[in-house]
């Protein structure tokens, strides 16, 4: 199983993500975020349902809200995707 | 009871309120804590009521809208963002303690924009005298809770754009009842109570932020996020919302400001000065009453203050009450808009409507005023 996640400030700013993805058919899921992928500690990420990050990432600019980091989950390990 | 006191609180709610509330209490966990159904319905709620406000208000991002207590927490939030201690503020003569006591906590050095009442052009004019580069905040109420008078905040914003002077609007009276744009006004701050023009419950209230406006925390607490580090985040809501969310009083606030948006603000502004018109001008009638009222209600909303020569306000407030009508009399929690009035030695007998009010309220309020003067 493979996705990618968007890891937020914030529970808000996930929810103002996925409202964006939304807008224009892309689809999340708000998942508590793994504490190795969690910045401060009890964060929230946006798993991406869609597949297409290069839409997400660029949907997301236009609204004016980015992601803290983005990762690639994939074999139970999780890689930050170097934007 | 006919109810005449929705400038203290809208008593009489639309239903879909406390069935919101209710279910609140049923189907609502704490949003920003966990990642169960429960939590994030509650965090969806809690972010769509956000969003609901922000396309009222013209907030550009829902972040920079902010639950809280009331307006009283908004505001003390807001002047202590903007006002160190021993500070400058700029406040107009109409201001309620919510202002002014956080400033005099401050030990703030505060000029009042002195105006007589229902004059907007004079309010403009002092606040153009006394706004200078220098004044941490200047703080405006847009509408008096004890006269219904509506003070110019768009002129008092520009005013404070042209000279770089943070603005606080204290909307408690007008949100809901006029249009506030925050983008436009360029203020840093907007506070509002959520039960008074929202139609929301009790215990609720919001902080619209400006962009890039400087945020103290008011309180220091868990937010769900950045929960190792031991200073408050650095960004909007979670700066200012330490603690558990009152997730029912923000479901009725979405019910609430659903209800507001299908009914319209111009709709409920308008139904509310027709009442308070008809009352002024049956109250003129009787001998004896003063009623703050210029005709056909210039510059004033559905908030109308009265006194009766010989009446003290509490006793005639009591005798109202004892007959069914419920209105608020004295100080009103704001003795420096009864200073600005002339009105400081009694206070004044106010009678306030909402949109759940008809006419044959006024009508009977009417009939017992004169009965209570007879």
């Amino acid at each position: 199983m493979k996705f990618y996640l968007l890891t937020a400030q914030s529970i808000t700013q996930a929810q103002h993500m996925q409202r964006a993805l939304e807008k224009v058919g892309l689809r999340s899921q708000i998942v508590r975020a793994h504490p190795s992928i969690s910045q401060g500690g009890c964060g929230y990420a946006l798993q991406i349902l869609c597949g297409d990050l290069t839409a997400v990432l660029l949907t997301l600019r236009w609204a004016s809200v980015e992601p803290e980091r983005v990762y690639l989950y994939q074999n139970g390990t999780y890689q930050e995707v170097t934007l | 009871m006919i109810y005449l006191d929705s400038a203290a609180t809208t008593f009489q709610k639309p239903p879909e309120v406390a069935q919101a509330v209710a279910e609140a209490m049923q189907t609502l966990s704490s949003p920003g804590r966990g990642g169960y159904p429960a939590a994030m319905r509650a965090a969806e709620t809690a972010y769509t009521c956000r969003c609901e406000l922000a396309e009222l208000f013209h907030v550009a991002e829902p972040e920079r809208v902010v639950f809280t207590m009331n307006a009283t927490h908004a505001l003390n939030m807001a002047i202590k963002s903007l006002v160190p201690p021993g500070g400058r503020a700029v406040i107009s003569g109409y201001e309620h303690n919510a202002v002014t006591r956080p400033l005099a906590a401050l030990g703030a050095r505060v000029s009042v924009a002195a105006a007589p009442l229902f004059h907007p052009e004079q309010v403009s004019e002092a606040f153009a005298q006394l706004v200078v580069p220098g004044v941490d905040a200047v703080i405006c109420n847009h509408v008096s809770n004890v006269f219904g008078f509506i003070q110019p905040v768009e002129a008092v914003a520009a005013i404070c754009r042209n000279r770089g002077v943070p603005l606080i609007v204290d909307a408690s009276q007008s949100a809901g009842v006029l249009p506030l744009d925050l983008e436009e006004l360029g203020a840093a701050f907007i506070a509002m109570p959520g039960h008074k023009g929202l139609y929301g419950p009790q215990g609720t209230g919001v902080l619209l932020c400006g962009r890039e406006v400087r945020t103290r925390s008011l309180l220091e607490g868990g937010t769900g996020s950045l929960s190792l580090q031991q200073e408050m985040p650095d960004f909007l809501p979670d700066r200012l919302e330490a603690g558990t969310h009152n997730m029912p009083g923000i479901a009725g606030l979405l019910a609430g400001v659903r209800f507001l948006k299908r009914e319209g603000i111009a709709d409920i502004c308008r139904w509310e000065r027709l009442l308070a018109l008809q009352a002024a001008e049956g109250l003129k009638r009787m001998p004896g009453v003063r009623v703050f009222a210029l005709p056909g209600l210039h510059a004033q909303t559905g908030v109308l203050s009265f006194t009766v020569a010989g009446q003290e306000p509490e006793m005639l407030a009591g005798t109202l009450a004892v007959q069914g009508i419920a209105v608020r009399a004295g100080f009103h929690c704001a003795p420096l808009a009864h200073k600005s009035a002339g009105t400081l030695e009694t206070g004044t007998v106010r009678a306030s409507f909402s949109r759940a009010n008809k006419e044959e309220d006024v009508r009977r309020f009417l009939q017992v005023m004169t009965g209570c003067l007879g």
